[in-house]
Formats: structure tokens, C-alpha cells, sequence
């Protein structure tokens, strides 16, 4: 993840927030895969992930005149997402049966035969899914931004709204808990 | 370097792409539960490069993305979808269209403005009928009655003729009676005193209805006043007219008004009181009055008696019918007429007392 935003990033976004629709695009193709990332880890299904995926561009641009480049873009986008996927969880029931579907083996990683290889990755996938479930929000955001977007803990601050020592002492705990989860899990699969 | 610190490196490591196997060389002394979050963290981190979005899913969302934003700026509304937009933005968006310089106005809106005004013009009219003098709203009253009164004017100009050629000959017949009033004939037109004489009479046995209308009288009359003076002796009659009068003319007087009035009556009022006079027709009958004495101001005024012709024709049915009646008025009638006008009573209601006895 850029420390820095882009020359050319700051550029779009300026042209965007003066009613750009293609500088905003490409905005969007630079994020995307990251927000899709942090999203598609803590929802049961893919559909699910890529409309909330497309909901967070469609929020940031409505609101993109209210970004302030004091902060990189992205971590703009994750708070975004995070406070998306927070309220989506709390009144969208297909979360709570997020269990019953995974006990189905349906998973938004199956979409037709795949080798094995794919297999056990979307076992590990299901497996670290169902275990993060059980984590709080806080704890969710700051291991998918620690490792999936290599995201420092003095960008994570202000998406939680955390101090950076705070921090690295959630992410100790937080893994902890996710060792405990996924260790019975490990052995069943063994 | 405490466990948290080896923990915290090795994550590092990771997550530059070294194997678990490497950090754990590295760091013997490392905990069961430590190798226990490593390999947690491991496995996030891997599982997190393989969650990519598919190629067909980027391409789709981005020309959702690209379609939802060039609507929205057709609609012109920044930052809301059409169902987000309060009732509060709909009405200032109103107005700021109403007041925009390029005055882009709504059909709407000129609709509403035009309804507004004629609701109000109307409202203001309709309360303007009931303004006194003095009343704020008094001048649209006179200005409506003015207007009435043009538009009929335009509507009549072409019986005018016809009114006065008809009216003098059956007022000439029942002058008789009048012969004394005849004196009076300060008025300027040689055809005027006909029906001058006449109208005596009327005036005469109008006084039973005078207890109604003389308040609406006097406005009419007022200006003729001046005139008046000198023919004023008579007056005193009028306070005989309510109590001996009253108990025979009653039944006379509908009849013997309407002939003699018409022509007369016309020119007094016509100009002052238009609206009233339609309504009220029998108080026009009490009205001729004080226009028989007053001459003079019947010759100036000669061009509205036309405009009077309304009530004249009005007048002629109740006098067909009275026409039987009319016999017994007569005998009733002649006696009064030694203290004919009566008429002016309401205008000078002063004078009259101290010269009767």
C-alpha cells in the first residue's frame, strides 16, 4: 500500500470531486481489488461482496467532495466499506445464517468445478471466514488491512479510530483468538 | 526482544514474502501459542491474495458505477437520488426556479401565480362591495361602480333614444295635480318640466317608504341640496306625510310612482349611485324626490339620466299593473300636494320643523 498518495491519484481525485465521471473511474479501478478484498473476507457469499463491493464507489462518489487529502484515498474507501459492512451485518439476515451456508458447502468461491488446489483454498478461505466471524468488527478491520493490504498500524488509526499502540495490542489478542478457532478446524480438516 | 517484539518481526517478514519455516529458523525460542499465531496469520495473509475480484465483476460494477453517475448528473441533483430529496429541497428548488435570473419558470408555477392573483382581485373586490366612506377598500368600491357603470353605459348607448321619447307622455297626462309645481321649472330644458310636475306626486307618496331607504338617500341627493334651498318652503309637508298620508297612500303609492318616476328619477341618480339603485328598486322610487326639485343639477346631468334607463324600465310593469289603482290615488294624492315636496325631507330635515307651525 502507497504510503504517499499518487501525483496522479491527487489529480483524479481533484477532477473528480468537480464532477469527473472518467477521473473517478479511474479511481476506481485502482482500488477495487483492495476494497473487494476487505469486504468478500467477512460476507458468506461473492454476489454479496460485489454488490456491497460497488456500494462503497457509489457512496465515495456521492460524498467524494467531502474527501480531504490529509489521508490516502484508500483508507477514505475503508472506512467507507467498514461502516457498510458493519450495518449491512446487523440487518441483513443472510449473515446471521452465514453458519448454515457454510455447513451447505456454499460458498462464494464456488462457482464450478475447480482443481485441487482451488479446493483447499477455498477451504482455508471458508475456514478463516467462519473464524473471523467470530471476532469483533474492530478486531476483522485491523487483521484484513494488516494482512491483506499490508496496511501499517498508523494507517489503520484513523479508520478505527485507534491509537497505533492500541492497536498492536489488538492485533495480538485478535490473532490469538483467530489461532484458537482455526486450530480445531485444522485437525478436523487433517 | 520479549515474544510480542519476535512476534511482531516475524509477522513482518511474512508478510514480505518469507515462509513460516524461515521465521521459525530464525526465532527457536518462539512459543507453541506464537508458532500457533504465525501460522493464523499465515494463512490470512494467503488467503487474502487469493481473494481477487473476477475481471467480469470489475468490468460490470465499473459501467454500473459510470451509468448511476452520468444519471444523476442529468438530474441535475448533486449528491441525492431523486427519492432521497426532502420536501424541503423540492420547495426551495421550487422557488429557485421561480426566482432564477434565467427565469426558467414552470408552467406550473405561472399557473399557480395566475390563480393567486385572480383569487385575490376577486377577494378584494367581493370585500370592497361592503366598504363604507372612509374604508380602506371604499375607492376599489367607487372604482368598481365606476366601471359598471362605463360598461352599461357602452351596453345602453343605443336605447337612450328611446327613453325619454317615451316616458314624457304619460308623465305630461298625470301632471295635472302638480300644475303647482310647474312654477318651479328652473330647469334649463324646455322638455324637462314635464316631467318635473309629475314627480311630485311620487315624491309625495314615496314618504311611506322613506323609513327604509334614508340613510341610502341622502348620498344621491346631496349634491342637489344647493338647489333645493329655495324650493324648500313645502317642505314642511314632510312631516305631516308620515302620519296622515300613511294610512291611505300606503296602497297608492306602488302604483302612481312607477309611471311619473321613470323619466325623472333617471338623471339624479344615475351618476352617483348605480350599483344601489339596480338592487333596490323600490327605494329608486322613493329617490325621484329630491330630483324633482332639483332641476338644475338634472341639467347637467342629462347625459347619465341615459344610463338611468334601467331602472325606468324596470318601473313600467309595476305601473301596467297599477294601473286600476292608480284612480284611487288620485283623491288621496291632491290634498298633499298643496305641501308637495316632501322629497327633500331627508336632505333637510333641519329647516322643516320651525317653519310648520
Amino acid at each position: 500500500m502507497p504510503d504517499t498518495v499518487a501525483v496522479d491519484e491527487r489529480t483524479w481525485i481533484s477532477q473528480a470531486q468537480q464532477g469527473d465521471a472518467r477521473a473517478f473511474a479511474r479511481l476506481y479501478d485502482e482500488h477495487v481489488d483492495a476494497i473487494y478484498r476487505y469486504i468478500a473476507i467477512r460476507v458468506p457469499s461473492q454476489q454479496h461482496a460485489e454488490d456491497l463491493t460497488e456500494e462503497v464507489f457509489w457512496r465515495a462518489w456521492k460524498a467524494i467532495e467531502r474527501y480531504r487529502p490529509e489521508r490516502p484515498f484508500r483508507h477514505w474507501l475503508y472506512r467507507i466499506a467498514h461502516n457498510l459492512v458493519i450495518n449491512d451485518a446487523r440487518r441483513d439476515a443472510r449473515h446471521r445464517s452465514y453458519e448454515m451456508m457454510t455447513e451447505t458447502g456454499q460458498t462464494f468461491l464456488d462457482d464450478g468445478p475447480s482443481p485441487d488446489e482451488d479446493i483447499l483454498r477455498q477451504e482455508n478461505i471458508q475456514q478463516l471466514r467462519q473464524a473471523l466471524a467470530t471476532l469483533s468488527d474492530d478486531e476483522q478491520t485491523l487483521l484484513t488491512m494488516r494482512f491483506f493490504e499490508n496496511a501499517t498500524y498508523e494507517e489503520i488509526a484513523p479508520i478505527l479510530q485507534k491509537k497505533p499502540g492500541a492497536l498492536r495490542v489488538l492485533q495480538h489478542r485478535a490473532l490469538k483468538k483467530l489461532a484458537i478457532k482455526l486450530a480445531p478446524m485444522r485437525k478436523a480438516a487433517a | 526482544m520479549n515474544e510480542n517484539d519476535i512476534l511482531e518481526s516475524c509477522l513482518e517478514v511474512l508478510k514480505q514474502g518469507a515462509s513460516l519455516a524461515s521465521c521459525m529458523k530464525n526465532y527457536s525460542e518462539l512459543s507453541n501459542e506464537s508458532l500457533q499465531i504465525l501460522r493464523a496469520a499465515v494463512r490470512l495473509h494467503t488467503a487474502g491474495e487469493h481473494l481477487t475480484p473476477t475481471s467480469d465483476f470489475k468490468h460490470r460494477a465499473r459501467g454500473n458505477l459510470m451509468r448511476r453517475i452520468a444519471a444523476e448528473q442529468r438530474r441535475g441533483m448533486a449528491a441525492a437520488p431523486a427519492w432521497d430529496i426532502s420536501l424541503r429541497q423540492r420547495w426551495q428548488a421550487f422557488w429557485a426556479s421561480l426566482l432564477s435570473p434565467k427565469m426558467q419558470w414552470q408552467p406550473s408555477a405561472a399557473i399557480i401565480a395566475l390563480v393567486l392573483f385572480l383569487a385575490l382581485g376577486a377577494g378584494v373586490v367581493t370585500a370592497a362591495q361592503k366598504a363604507e366612506p372612509g374604508d380602506l377598500l371604499y375607492p376599489i368600491r367607487r372604482l368598481t361602480a365606476q366601471a359598471g357603470a362605463v360598461l352599461r353605459r357602452d351596453e345602453e348607448t343605443p336605447s337612450i333614444p328611446k327613453t325619454p321619447a317615451v316616458t314624457p307622455t304619460p308623465t305630461l297626462q298625470h301632471g295635472q295635480p302638480a300644475a303647482t309645481i310647474s312654477a318651479t321649472p328652473q330647469t334649463p330644458a324646455g322638455s324637462v318640466p314635464s316631467p318635473i310636475p309629475t314627480l311630485e306626486q311620487p315624491t309625495r307618496t314615496i314618504v311611506p317608504n322613506t323609513p327604509v331607504p334614508p340613510t341610502a338617500l341622502p348620498t344621491a341627493t346631496l349634491p342637489a341640496t344647493p338647489t333645493l334651498a329655495p324650493i324648500v318652503p313645502p317642505l314642511p309637508t314632510r312631516t305631516s306625510m308620515p302620519g296622515s298620508p300613511s294610512p291611505t297612500s300606503p296602497p297608492t303609492i306602488a302604483p302612481t310612482l312607477a309611471p311619473t318616476m321613470s323619466p325623472t328619477t333617471a338623471p339624479t341618480i344615475a351618476p352617483t349611485r348605480l350599483p344601489p339603485t339596480a338592487t333596490i328598486a323600490p327605494p329608486t322610487a322613493t329617490a325621484p324626490s329630491p330630483t324633482v326639485t332639483i332641476a338644475p343639477p338634472t341639467a347637467t346631468a342629462p347625459p347619465p339620466t341615459a344610463t338611468i334607463a334601467p331602472p325606468t324600465a324596470t318601473a313600467p310593469p309595476p305601473t301596467a299593473t297599477a294601473a286600476p289603482p292608480t284612480a284611487t290615488p288620485r283623491p288621496t294624492m291632491a290634498p298633499p300636494t298643496a305641501t308637495p315636496v316632501p322629497t327633500i325631507a331627508p336632505t333637510q330635515p333641519a329647516p322643516t320643523p320651525p317653519s310648520w307651525p
